[in-house]
């Protein structure tokens, strides 16, 4: 249960420290965006709604990987890191929304808003919409076990929490989405 | 369950099928965050030759030379760091953080306690703190090894009686403005002096308040000064282990992480008692009439702030405010060594203002957004709240500064009292404090704090650390986990309060004191963790990093958990 107090602010790609990236992690770093970039733009579009976020969200955590690259402890670890970044930089967007606008800045209506919801229908805009009304936790354990398809453990790692901790939160996001759906109908 | 699931396969897919590729990463380059300033006006960094017949002696044995005022080159990107936090000063190259010079403090009676550049990073000045109260001010230039290039005191010095507290410097180093407060520390009485560096004409601004002045800096022409108001510096410092009454409910810190000698060097000592009427110690200055501004010419023509609009119908919130920025609102994180090495589950951590109940003294009526805290550290004995708060000589003897006693008392303040930033156009008459507009800068936020502020060397904008410590959680077991605070650099503007810009962000890594912003305004000091980390039980010693348009990059690792910053002792 320890896990529960970890949190995700801090990716879990081990200790952090400022190095120099060599040509060898460039071509690390250009071949995990190269695979994976599309995929996580698409994970952050469904976490901030609008394409510029969740392209700068994205941007940002590889940014982030390349800064940090030399201090992972293992390279491996990389793609646990840059997903765990894409989440909290997600996060960092949706948080500054909250401020008054001039704060945050102007930023387009999510692509299932009212405004666009041709796009994907209108059923599918309820889904998203009680997506985004769970608790933090529940949507991301959500997104990332039934959109990414990661495993228990791989949400477990990306998240910063245990794996039993991501099996009862998914557990009660889908109860908490069920019934949010259900009051829909 | 299953009808859900595919629900939610189905809807998140098609809402991620509406992005068909990824833009191309663009290495180095961050999408997000713009251009930190407007580029300070070229004009700004007119050289101004050394008045002729000048000399500048070189630094020679152990004799302090008196020096005549420089003109400082024009601003550039910093190299060198100079750091006073130790004994004297250390100056050292940032790429590497190698060491190239160092100045010691010029004696054990006497040290230096403020430090800044201008903005060519090679002209600089320290103020100095005696015991006998007669402070002294300190220049010195660095050649482009970062050695020592000239050294030596100016032949002017703040008034008697005093300690400064805060220095800034304007861009060409013609001018200089400092916070001082009454050095026996019964009273904070804050003044503010600008001096001409060439002249030693000086102009001091008086309150009828009882704040002190920190985070002193300057636009580059030398016409705004904008600092924030804090409770009595002076009156922490060192304190021996006379009876000091244990409390029960404080928070403890891993014994390893109880501060060692250097803990108290942020914080002058309480210098022996001074008996004069410091009211009376302003006297002799002499007032200069928007002085040396034709000498400067001005950068930043455009949106230039207008404090004198609004100078006058700024109600003055002085009364209230000082009262609250007492430190006897302060709450107090105690380290003993003979505490557990955990921290006391759901002990009163300085969590960003969430909770002022915890502090002893704390004021029930104060929003709990700017609530106060400061981190005592001891060794051997907890001390209460008050001991520190209401620290007078007597209460507080006042050994050597260089000298900490066993069983010592070190304090720290380490949370921002206010959320309120004072902007002075100085070329306006008058000589109060009060005159100052008042530009509060939004921290209702999460339960932030200010973590240090700036103006911008065209003074358009206040450049200021916004943060949370971070809270303290409890997990299942009953462990206490520290859970980081996150930190930002925004710019605000200076003529609305309004925030502009999010320079940089950080997310976990605990607050972000912002100690020092460069000569072109795009390279920020910062210091994360240390005194923080400790708080919250972690090992971490914290470090001193750079942030500028790329991120952040470390710059020194400190060694010991426990560095204090009361004033902005490091700078470039």
């Amino acid at each position: 249960m320890q896990a529960e107090t970890l949190d995700l602010d801090k990716p879990h790609g081990g200790p952090v420290s400022v190095t120099h990236t060599s040509a060898g992690a460039d071509d690390t770093i250009t071949g995990l965006y190269a695979e994976h970039a599309l995929g996580l733009t698409r994970l952050a579009l469904i976490m901030v709604g609008d394409r510029e976020s969740a392209e700068d969200v994205v941007q940002e955590a590889f940014l982030g990987l390349h800064r940090r690259f030399g201090g992972l402890r293992d390279p491996a670890n990389a793609l646990v890191y840059v997903r765990s970044a894409v989440l909290n930089n997600a996060r960092t967007v949706l948080r500054k929304r909250r401020l008054p606008s001039w704060f945050a800045g102007a930023y387009e209506p999510p692509v299932w808003s009212a405004e666009s919801a041709a796009l994907i229908g209108a059923e599918r805009r309820e889904v998203i919409e009680a997506l985004h009304r769970l608790p933090r936790r529940q949507r991301e354990a959500l997104v990332l076990r039934y959109y990414a398809d990661l495993s228990e453990e791989e949400t477990a790692q990306v998240m910063g929490i245990s794996r039993g901790t991501v099996k009862s939160t998914t557990s009660r996001a889908l109860d908490a989405l069920g019934r949010l759906l259900g009051a829909a109908q | 369950m299953n009808d859900i699931i595919s629900r939610l396969r189905d809807a998140t897919r098609v809402v991620g099928e509406t992005i068909d590729h990824a833009p191309v990463l663009e290495a180095g380059k961050s999408r997000t965050r713009r251009a930190w300033l407007a580029p300070v006006a070229a004009a700004a960094s007119v050289m101004v030759a050394v008045a002729g017949g000048a000399v500048l002696a070189k630094s020679s044995g152990n004799g302090i030379n008196q020096v005549a005022a420089m003109s400082a080159g024009p601003a550039e990107a910093p190299k060198f760091l100079a750091d006073a936090r130790g004994d004297g000063i250390t100056i050292r190259s940032i790429d590497g953080g190698a060491e190239t010079a160092s100045l010691p403090d010029p004696s054990s009676r006497e040290r230096f306690v403020t430090i800044q550049a201008a903005q060519d990073n090679r002209l600089f000045y320290a103020a100095s703190a005696t015991e006998d109260c007669h402070p002294r001010l300190y220049q010195f230039t660095l050649d482009d090894d970062g050695k020592i290039g000239s050294f030596g005191v100016l032949p002017f010095t703040p008034p008697e009686g005093t300690t400064p507290t805060s220095l800034a410097v304007s861009g060409d180093g013609s001018k200089i403005a400092y916070g001082i407060e009454p050095c026996d520390g019964k009273k904070s009485t804050g003044r503010l002096v600008v001096t001409e560096t060439a002249t030693g004409d000086s102009r001091t601004w008086n309150t009828t308040g009882d704040f002190g002045l920190r985070d002193v800096s300057m636009s580059a022409d030398g016409r705004y000064v904008a600092w924030r108001r804090s409770g009595l510096i002076s009156a922490l410092g060192w304190a021996t282990d006379d009876p000091l009454p244990t409390s029960s409910d404080e928070a403890v810190a891993p014994p390893d992480l109880v501060p060692s000698e250097s803990a108290g060097h942020g914080t002058p000592a309480p210098l022996p008692s001074y008996e004069a009427t410091h009211t009376d110690a302003a006297t002799g200055t002499v007032t200069v009439e928007g002085g040396g501004t034709s000498e400067v010419p001005s950068s930043g023509t455009e949106a230039e702030p207008s404090p004198a609009a609004s100078a006058s119908t700024t109600p003055d919130p002085a009364s209230t405010r000082t009262k609250n920025s007492e430190p006897g609102a302060i709450a107090t994180v105690v380290a003993s060594t003979e505490a557990s090495p955990e921290g006391v589950p759901g002990s009163p951590l300085p969590s960003g203002g969430a909770d002022p109940s915890t502090g002893a003294g704390g004021e029930p009526s104060r929003p709990a957004a700017s609530a106060d805290c400061a981190i005592t550290m001891y060794e051997g004995k907890a001390i209460p709240t008050g001991q520190v708060a209401d620290a007078t000589p007597a209460e507080t003897p006042s050994p050597a500064p260089s000298v900490a006693p066993s069983g010592a008392v070190g304090s720290v303040v380490l949370c921002m009292d206010s959320s309120e930033v004072s902007l002075l156009d100085t070329t306006a008459s008058g000589d109060s404090l009060d005159q100052a507009r008042l530009i509060t800068l939004p921290t209702s936020y999460d339960g932030i704090s200010l973590f240090g502020v700036r103006i911008s060397p065209d003074g358009t904008r206040l450049i200021a650390s916004l943060g949370s410590i971070g809270i303290p959680a409890v997990d299942a077991n009953g462990k206490s986990k520290p859970k980081g605070g996150s930190s930002a650099l925004i710019a605000y503007g200076t003529e609305d309060g309004k925030p502009i810009d999010v320079l940089y962000q950080n997310a976990g890594k605990g607050a972000m004191e912002l100690l020092d912003l460069d000569g072109t305004g795009q390279h920020a000091i910062v210091q994360i963790g240390g005194a923080i980390g400790w708080a919250l039980g972690r090992d971490s010693g914290g470090e001193i990093g750079e942030v500028d348009g790329t991120g952040y990059r470390t710059l020194l690792k400190l060694e010991s958990a426990n560095s204090p910053l009361i004033y902005p002792e490091v700078a470039w």
